[in-house]
């Protein structure tokens, strides 16, 4: 299992560089849905500071690291009932 | 067995009578084989078939550098009628634009090239797909015009409308009473007047108050490996 986790992991991260933005979203998911995963968190602030623009406007938001924390925490209650 | 031992072992013998010519006649075949260096000459081609098959990969190595020298050639010779008419410079896109899901890319070419923010990045055939917003020293990030969200206000054979970014695409609502033909051209006042796409569709729904104009670039983005940034 935790070699499945590096490896979604190691796909997020490769994926924010290389491909679609939707790879590392469903890595997010993926990782926040079976773990208490940190690196959900760093790989949305990785995309988030790879890719988002310093401008205003809806670009400002953080949206990858604001929907890793949120995905972090609300899959909480979940594998507390289901995965641990 | 049996004849052997009756005989005295005189089959065996006879066995060995006639292998012996046979084995005889392989050992000075070996023998002959190894004296004249056929097996010599084996290794010495099989070494010579690997220098050569490291000369083809070297020499494909060769062609595909060439190939990707041609190619960007060809890139910059399409930017090099923008350098007469507008001050700017090449700069490649370094980073995939289908990445990013706030409609950014970055381009080699940074603030020790003289770009600043703001600077408008165009593709060959001159129109505008951003503008710099944040310059490093060797590398700068750029803000699409059609990313997700970007409103740039743009004028459509002669209705000066909002276009609105959708990642790829934008879309701008026109009055009906405008007319409006594909593959017209989209000119963003605020940029000198330059296009930043043409017309790919519109919808003239009549249940609806306005047409929906669906503007694209001509060429696509993922293809560009130089643009060109006006300084």
């Amino acid at each position: 299992m935790k070699t499945l986790r590096i490896g979604i992991a190691v796909i997020g991260f490769f994926g924010a560089i290389f491909l679609p933005w939707y790879v590392p979203a469903i890595c997010i998911f993926l990782l926040a849905v079976r773990w208490r995963a940190w690196e959900a968190i760093l790989l949305g602030m990785f995309t988030d500071l790879l890719w988002l623009s310093p401008g205003g406007g809806f670009h400002v938001l953080p949206l990858f690291t604001i929907g890793a924390i949120v995905a972090v925490w609300i899959f909480e209650p979940l594998r507390g009932e289901f995965l641990t | 067995m049996l004849a052997n031992l009756a005989t005295g072992g005189k089959v065996a013998a006879l066995t060995r009578d006639l292998v012996s010519p046979i084995s005889a006649l392989g050992g000075r075949i070996a023998g002959a084989l190894t004296e004249n260096g056929f097996f010599s000459s084996r290794r010495s081609l099989e070494a010579e078939i690997s220098v050569l098959q490291s000369e083809v990969q070297q020499q494909q190595l060769q062609a595909a550098a060439f190939e990707a020298l041609q190619q960007q050639n060809a890139a910059l010779s399409q930017l090099e009628h923008l350098a007469a008419t507008t001050k700017g410079l090449a700069a490649p896109v370094t980073s995939s634009v289908i990445s990013s899901p706030y409609g950014t890319f970055t381009i080699g070419a940074g603030s020790a090239d003289n770009v600043s923010s703001g600077s408008l990045v165009l593709t060959a055939g001159g129109f505008v797909i951003g503008k710099v917003v944040q310059v490093q020293a060797h590398q700068s990030l750029v803000d699409q015009l059609f990313g997700p969200g970007v409103q740039t206000p743009v004028t459509i054979d002669g209705a000066s409308v909002l276009a609105t970014g959708q990642g790829g695409t934008a879309i701008a609502e026109v009055p009906h009473g405008v007319t409006v033909s594909e593959n017209d051209p989209v000119v963003a006042p605020e940029y000198g007047g330059r296009s930043i796409g043409v017309v790919q569709h519109v919808d003239s729904n009549p249940a609806n108050a306005q047409s929906a104009v669906y503007i694209a670039l001509p060429v696509s983005l993922s293809s560009l490996q130089y643009v060109y940034v006006t300084l």
